[in-house]
């Protein structure tokens, strides 16, 4: 089974970039999947969102491919900041779109594209004045399972 | 020799009759897959006044569902009317005659906020509605476009 999309965008995509994130939460910025602590100011979070139907095919042979979609959402105290950071995730995730992650299991999951589906949309700010822009992406995947 | 061929005049008008017929039903097909988004993308709208869901426009290139009967409970009022109306506009020229299209969207200045923002909780509807009624009903969005576009 493949690894949930917003795992691996935060340990291959943004982890492994050369940008300083960490998912220590008291680092200038720190990462987390699917929630948004109140506590530090400046996280950035991944959030699966679903995607399109898989393609089926008749060949089970046939490594089955997915299009899993996730949201990036950067939230701070400065607002030039989180433009930049914004700035900083997109460059990681679509200049590193192309990878492949081989789980204990042996199965390996072939990304082969993450294309965004917006540009950075800002939204207004949360109940503690902090700032907050958001980009959705979707990505194209292939499960390859081990040969038995 | 002399070949003598009639009723030229009559395939011209009979084809120019079909691409007009073929059009209308292309149309037709297309306005009937966007109701089927339209409806499901309903089904997910957030609802606190209704509003949002109030403000789903689906124009098509001969057909159209504007909505728009907002609730007056906020001072936004005037800006969701005025905005519906200028949507609708843009919509009609996107969809025009020339171009066979159907336009569905929400005109309310705040849906993209809505629609983007996946920490809020709805009581009703979730986030990402229209991504979703469009990515869970591609086939059926399909299905309907081929069957009232098929129609004679």
């Amino acid at each position: 089974m493949s690894n949930p999309i917003a795992y691996d965008v935060k340990v291959k995509l943004l982890e492994d970039s050369s940008t300083p994130f960490s998912d220590d939460e008291s680092a200038a910025w720190s990462i987390h999947i699917s929630k948004e602590p109140e506590r530090p100011k400046n996280v950035i979070s991944v959030y699966a969102t679903g995607g399109k139907p898989p393609a089926l095919y008749f060949d089970t042979s046939h490594p089955s491919t997915e299009y899993p979609s996730f949201q990036v959402r950067v939230r701070g105290t400065d607002y030039m900041a989180v433009q930049d950071k914004m700035q900083e995730v997109r460059d990681a995730i679509e200049h590193n779109g192309n990878f492949l992650v081989t789980d204990i299991a042996g199965t390996c999951t072939y990304y082969m594209d993450i294309i965004p589906t917006t540009i950075p949309i800002d939204l207004p700010a949360d109940k503690n004045n902090l700032y907050i822009t958001v980009m959705s992406f979707y990505a194209l995947r292939e499960e390859r399972r081990p040969n038995p | 020799m002399t070949i003598r061929i009639t009723g030229v005049r009559a395939i011209i008008s009979s084809i120019r009759k079909s691409k007009k017929r073929t059009r209308k039903r292309l149309a037709a097909g297309l306005f009937e897959g966007g109701k089927v988004l339209k409806q499901n993308a309903l089904r997910k709208t957030p609802e606190e006044h209704g509003n949002l869901k109030e403000s789903l426009y689906l124009v098509g290139t001969f057909e159209k569902e504007k909505a728009g009967n907002f609730n007056d409970l906020s001072d936004n009022l005037p800006q969701l009317t005025r905005d519906h109306a200028q949507h609708i506009l843009e919509a009609e020229t996107l969809a025009s005659r020339k171009n066979l299209r159907v336009v569905l969207g929400y005109s309310a200045f705040y849906s993209i906020f809505v629609h983007e923002d996946l920490s809020k909780s709805h009581p009703t509807g979730e986030a990402k509605f229209l991504e979703r009624a469009r990515n869970e009903n591609k086939s059926a969005i399909k299905q309907a476009i081929l069957k009232r576009g098929s129609r004679q």
